[in-house]
């Protein structure tokens, strides 16, 4: 596809690292930090708007319509809806290759599985998050189907502990 | 504000361009420009420039071409926008010419993908998207997390969520996004500067192409191209100095950004809930319409160059732009409206869904939309008289949009 692929007499090779960590940010420190540790005791936290109520989830600083700092903490509702998703084929591998790397082939996604990407958003809450969305036939995903999250067995305060979304209920369609 | 009119456009061939290098490229779109207004290149006395930042593999583009299209001793500014730059860059143009700080300015835009590994993918979204995966990264995205948001891409992947808000939204299927795309790909045949041609394409042949992830298919997506795109600005009095007889007049332009949609910058939280929204898009178009004195887009545009590198943006874009009402744009496709001969072409050149060098492309709209109303479109010149011509670009995170009327006679005439 690209110039990478193609073959050349001459190429170098850099060995080294890159520490992808070590990038400094400023907002989300306090926000987003706060956010994932609470993932130990499985609570989605976002952050109250005092000028026009609406809660971001994930939390942010500064409400982009009110500019105003959303100061205030709050814990919000492990179910959700669903406003809109995507279907996977079934994945092969060669399929997926981010940066040069096979995710299939390094084992990062199961070959054969079809992954459901949903946009959900959390009861109360005024933004929304794309999350998996698992337990469910691709046929049986709806807009508006209401889900709850889905937590690790074993949750350790990373952006991980959150696995996705499942439905809140049985769906039955006729 | 002066009176401003496009003397001249230009475009490169479009495609894969392995044979000529970004200055080349950049140069092929100018001289033709240059050529097509008839001038001298001494009387050009400014450049606007712009591309996508990042997707060439090359990080300053700029500084190499200067003297491939005579800009040394001229003063010349680089814009990037994202995806909407070719918009911003032909905006930047307009801007220096009505405010009467120059009277005949050049603005060209560009990409070129294949100097890029995997076109644009690796140099470009990279350079967009690292910042904020590293710090996901650290706050403890596992691979697993990081595989399936790759999974869906970047501008790909968004736009996907915003083909599902869509069609949720609207009602539409995926057939018709089959037919928008067929109909880009058969009227980009009968464009030579566009990518991807098909004559007679029809939409059970995009069906037939594999689905990459549910509801957006291969035969959807647009091609990463190659090319320059360029307009010459002048002002009335230039027109009339130089003796020009082709233009198209600028009517009216706006811009507008937007909140970042997709989880926000750096995994903050974002207002934006529904990304087919394009909050921007409406309120560029209605300020552009009340600067060009248009008060009924649907009865006094007669075509239109949108931004559509999906094909359901087409859709929805032209719902946004006030040519349909909301949810309403596939019904006007099934009945053939937006075709090139129908009552309201869209983008009859085949448009970005075609033919997509980025940078390029915002600017190609403007270019599209004056060679309609100077009647120099060749094969896919809409046949009916052209008065009035939209061109729109967008991009960004989905937030910026800029829209510009352009018509056979300026306004107030």
């Amino acid at each position: 596809m690209g110039l990478i692929k193609e073959k050349f007499d001459r190429t170098m090779e850099v060995e080294g690292e890159w520490s992808v960590g070590a990038y400094r940010w400023k907002a989300p420190k306090g926000y987003l930090d706060e956010y994932v540790r609470n993932f130990k005791d499985r609570k989605i936290t976002g952050t109250l708007c005092s000028s026009c109520g609406r809660v971001y989830v994930p939390p942010r600083e500064i409400c982009a319509r009110c500019f105003t700092e959303t100061a205030e903490k709050v814990e919000v509702s492990q179910y959700g809806e669903v406003l809109a998703f995507l279907v996977s084929p079934p994945l092969e591998k060669g399929k997926v290759v981010i940066a040069g790397i096979d995710a299939v082939q390094a084992g990062f996604l199961k070959e054969g599985e079809q992954i459901i990407l949903a946009i959900v958003r959390f009861e109360g809450t005024a933004s929304s998050l794309v999350l998996p969305l698992v337990n469910i036939e691709p046929e049986k995903v709806r807009v508006g189907m209401k889900v709850k999250a889905v937590w690790a067995e074993e949750c350790r305060g990373r952006l991980a502990d959150l696995i996705g979304v499942e439905p809140a209920f049985e769906v039955k369609y006729e | 504000m002066r009176r401003v009119a496009i003397i001249g456009c230009g475009q490169s061939k479009h495609g894969r361009r392995t044979d000529v290098n970004q200055a080349e490229l950049v140069a092929e779109a100018v001289w033709a420009a240059i050529e097509d207004a008839n001038i001298g290149v001494e009387d050009i006395e400014a450049y606007a420039v712009g591309n996508m930042q990042g997707f060439g593999g090359i990080c300053q583009p700029d500084l190499v071409f200067a003297d491939y299209i005579a800009a040394g001793g001229k003063p010349m500014q680089r814009v990037a926008t994202g995806g909407t730059v070719g918009g911003s860059t032909a905006h930047l143009g307009y801007y220096e010419v009505a405010s009467g700080m120059y009277d005949v300015v050049l603005a060209v835009s560009w990409e070129k993908h294949s100097d890029s590994a995997e076109p644009g993918a690796t140099t470009g979204l990279l350079h967009v998207a690292f910042a904020n995966l590293s710090y996901m990264m650290k706050i403890g995205m596992d691979m697993r997390s990081f595989a399936i948001m790759g999974l869906a891409g970047a501008a790909a992947g968004i736009s996907a969520y915003q083909a599902a808000f869509y069609m949720a939204r609207s009602g539409c299927r995926i057939e018709h996004f089959d037919m928008v795309a067929a109909k880009a790909r058969r009227n980009a045949a009968k464009n030579r500067y566009a990518h991807l041609k098909w004559p007679g394409c029809t939409a059970e042949d995009i069906a037939k192409t594999e689905m990459l992830i549910w509801p957006l298919r291969f035969g959807h997506v647009c091609p990463a191209s190659d090319g320059a795109s360029c307009v010459i600005y002048a002002s009335e009095d230039a027109v009339r100095r130089l003796g020009i007889k082709e233009v198209a007049w600028v009517k009216g332009v706006a811009a507008y950004a937007d909140e970042e949609a997709d989880q926000g910058e750096s995994y903050q939280g974002t207002a934006v809930v529904d990304y087919s929204d394009q909050t921007g898009a409406i309120l560029s178009a209605r300020k552009a319409y009340r600067r060009a004195g248009i008060k009924d887009p649907r009865k006094e545009i007669d075509v239109a160059e949108i931004y559509a590198p999906f094909p359901h943006q087409e859709l929805m874009f032209s719902e946004r732009l006030g040519f349909f009402d909301d949810g309403t744009a596939w019904k006007a496709l099934e009945e053939g409206v937006t075709e090139i001969d129908g009552d309201f072409p869209i983008c009859p050149s085949g448009g970005v869904n075609a033919t997509n060098a980025i940078g390029s492309s915002g600017m190609q709209r403007v270019v599209e939309a004056a060679l309609q109303i100077m009647g120099k479109a060749e094969d896919h010149q809409v046949p009916k008289d052209v008065k009035n011509a939209v061109a729109h670009a967008w991009g960004g995170q989905v937030q910026f949009n800029t829209v510009m009327v352009l018509g056979d006679r300026p306004k107030g005439w």
